[in-house]
């Protein structure tokens, strides 16, 4: 069963979630500002892991090469959502 | 009276705040036209000295030593051609860097003292705070069979790409494959050498390590080993030059803290008692998450009991 997201808002939220979820980062903490190396401390390992739980979750795949320019999670949530969305 | 040692730790360590602030100030000073102390001056040639024989030392091993390990035929104690060159490549690195440790001695550029090394050793994975650009070859001339986890661009690098591919040091050129091609040597019973911080530290006694090797840990489920590089006060650190030595000569310790058994730092993980099945269950970026932590907290304990028990001044600790 794949999931599609149908608004930006509803990949953002589920995104945060994700991140609470995988690499127990407070929701709170996460703004749209936030820099995923700086801030949220993700690193390359991190994103194949966030991209293997996106594949399972909506059944498409997204190149890790695309994480290559992001620098915020507004940037992140932008970039999955156009890569992603209906 | 251990609270009152510990106090003393902190306070010298809490003491590097200030002076670390003070670094570019003093650097400033030197580069507009400080002179030079007869001493610190000698130290000034003979590090480039040292940095020459390493160059061409380096050169000659390996386009005139190297190749000899190639044409040799196996001993029966190897189990083939490969195992065989692997082993006398990385004995001879050994004995390379044992000459050059002993080179650096007599040049006076440090005083190098190791404490509670074992030569043998079982598969572990060894962990080591990089403080300066000479810690892995300290590391080299007294592990002798153990592999290294190497900079890609060492392996590309004209002084040191023979040598890496001989010696089959690990290549970290992509942290996810790095990290299954070392877990499934470690399972194999080698043991590997990583600098957790994957490069010199941006503050000396504050190394803040990366992720890779904690997810190297948990993949192999191996016991840790704590190495412990003090350098006081700090010289040849990222980003500084190598003529840029400090007035004083440079303490150098190399120790070997610690070796964290599996049930050890698994039971750091568990949010209840050592629970490997807790573990196995956890999100890899938590367990790495938290792994990191842990080792990095033992690295920065093992620094601070080194200064502390090697009597670091403050003046010793920053330049």
């Amino acid at each position: 069963m794949s999931r599609t997201f149908t608004s930006h808002s509803e990949l953002y939220d589920y995104l945060k979630g994700l991140l609470n979820a995988e690499f127990d980062i407070d929701p709170d903490t996460v703004k749209p500002e936030s820099s995923l190396v700086e801030d949220l401390d993700l690193d390359s390992i991190d994103a194949v892991n966030l991209l293997i739980e996106l594949k399972n979750e909506t059944g498409k795949k997204v190149d890790v090469g695309s994480f290559k320019d992001i620098e915020t999670f507004q940037d992140l949530s932008q970039t999955l959502f156009a890569a992603l969305g209906s | 009276m251990q609270k009152l040692a510990d106090d003393s730790v902190r306070q010298k360590i809490s003491s590097c705040d200030n002076a670390a602030i003070d670094i570019s100030s003093k650097k400033s000073q030197q580069s507009s036209g400080t002179p030079y102390s007869l001493g610190r001056m000698l130290r000034v040639a003979a590090t480039g000295f040292s940095f020459v024989v390493f160059g061409l030392g380096t050169l000659l091993i390996q386009f005139f030593v190297l190749p000899w390990i190639y044409l040799m035929p196996r001993s029966t104690q190897d189990r083939d051609y490969r195992t065989a060159r692997v082993r006398r490549a990385r004995h001879l690195i050994y004995l390379s860097a044992r000459a050059y440790v002993q080179l650096l001695r007599i040049l006076a550029t440090c005083d190098l003292r190791y404490e509670g090394i074992k030569h043998e050793s079982n598969e572990s994975l060894i962990i080591a705070n990089h403080p300066t650009l000479l810690d892995a070859i300290f590391m080299m001339a007294v592990l002798p069979q153990v592999t290294f986890v190497v900079k890609a661009p060492l392996a590309r690098n004209i002084f040191t790409f023979l040598l890496v591919h001989a010696a089959d040091y690990l290549v970290n050129d992509s942290e996810e494959t790095l990290i299954d091609d070392a877990a499934k040597r470690l399972t194999a019973g080698e043991s590997i050498v990583i600098f957790p911080e994957a490069t010199r530290s941006s503050d000396p006694y504050r190394p803040k390590f990366k992720r890779g090797a904690a997810h190297i840990a948990l993949a192999a489920k191996v016991p840790v080993t704590v190495f412990c590089v003090g350098c006081y006060p700090a010289t040849l650190q990222r980003g500084q030059s190598w003529y840029d030595v400090p007035d004083k000569r440079s303490l150098v310790v190399l120790e070997c803290v610690e070796q964290l058994q599996l049930k050890h730092w698994q039971s750091a993980l568990a949010t209840s008692k050592a629970d490997s099945e807790e573990i196995d269950n956890m999100k890899p970026g938590i367990a790495a998450r938290k792994l990191t932590r842990f080792l990095n907290e033992r690295q920065l304990k093992a620094i601070q009991q080194q200064i502390h028990s090697f009597d670091i001044s403050r003046d010793k600790l920053y330049r």
